[in-house]
């Protein structure tokens, strides 16, 4: 493999984990807001 | 634009509410800006080539992984005084934990991508590297810990006095490369005796790589910590549930079977 794919396999990576754990952050605090009332919610929105 | 009213609480929501849509917008931009630097605008290294710009990733996940271990002890150190107890510490630190933990894997995967073509080695029983492995798994134990059903004062205790005995091992990851003879370079860019020269355009790619992982750091630890509370309120809901169904059950007079 040259430099460049290993430069592009770890930037990817990278990506690839940041956005998997921010999904599942994500979806967790989704199904979370489900079980609770808006005023036990705290600040659960995203954005 | 929303107006915040109802009292200091209600205006610490507001502006805690701008804070984090701030931070997440500051976030994305600094990694937009990160990729442009690391990937285009940045110069290959005269010895290593293109390889160098696996060290805007690797160097940043490592500061993220001290600083998110660094949080962890604090929270667990103020949930152990008494003067300064609070569940929101206990969650604090789990949150900060679980972030560490996902830079120091970073941390280690990165290094074994750089490692190929600079060292020609995937991997190497090198002091710095083995310490920054032990860590990792310090910290995933720290977390499979803090899943064991307890008591939750019960919990939050020993989780603290794991987080604290776990941290040990952060200055010597950090000072591995001093204390042993290592394959894995030693600090250089604040390294005084090596006065140390960084090309500008590798500097500033390297600076706003540290700075784009501090923020989405802070961003997850507070996305991280919101969920915490959340969880855990609807725990207490369930347990709220259960306790009163059993009431209720306790509460039916017995069933007189006719003789």
């Amino acid at each position: 493999m040259t430099d460049a794919g290993y430069v592009i396999g770890g930037w990817t990576l990278t990506g690839v984990a940041i956005a998997g754990y921010v999904g599942r952050l994500w979806a967790r605090s989704r199904r979370a807001r489900r079980f609770l009332p808006p005023d036990e919610q705290g600040r659960s929105e995203w954005m | 634009m929303r107006v915040a009213t109802g009292g200091p609480g209600k205006a610490a929501e507001f502006w805690a509410r701008r804070g984090t849509i701030v931070l997440g917008g500051l976030t994305v931009a600094s990694l937009a800006v990160l990729v442009v630097l690391g990937l285009f605008v940045s110069d290959p290294d005269y010895q290593q080539g293109d390889a160098v710009r696996l060290m805007y990733l690797h160097v940043p996940a490592a500061w993220i992984a001290y600083l998110a271990y660094g949080v962890t002890s604090l929270a667990s150190a103020l949930y152990l005084w008494k003067r300064t107890r609070s569940p929101a510490w206990d969650t604090l630190a789990g949150a900060s934990a679980e972030i560490g933990v996902l830079f120091t894997g970073l941390t280690l995967v990165l290094g074994s991508l750089w490692g190929r073509p600079v060292w020609n080695v995937w991997w190497a029983w090198d002091a710095r590297v083995v310490s920054t492995a032990v860590l990792f798994f310090l910290y995933l134990g720290y977390l499979a810990l803090r899943r064991v059903p307890a008591d939750p004062a019960v919990r939050a205790r020993r989780s603290a006095i794991a987080a604290l005995a776990a941290f040990v091992d952060v200055p010597v990851v950090h000072f591995s490369v001093e204390w042993w003879r290592t394959l894995h370079q030693k600090g250089s860019v604040f390294n005084r005796e090596l006065n140390p020269t960084i090309q500008g355009n590798l500097a500033w790619a390297l600076l706003s790589g540290v700075f784009a992982f501090t923020c989405l750091y802070l961003y997850l630890l507070e996305r991280r910590y919101q969920l915490a509370v959340m969880e855990e309120a609807i725990e207490e809901r369930a347990l709220e549930a259960a306790i009163a169904e059993r009431r209720a059950e306790a509460d039916v007079p017995p069933v007189r079977v006719p003789s």
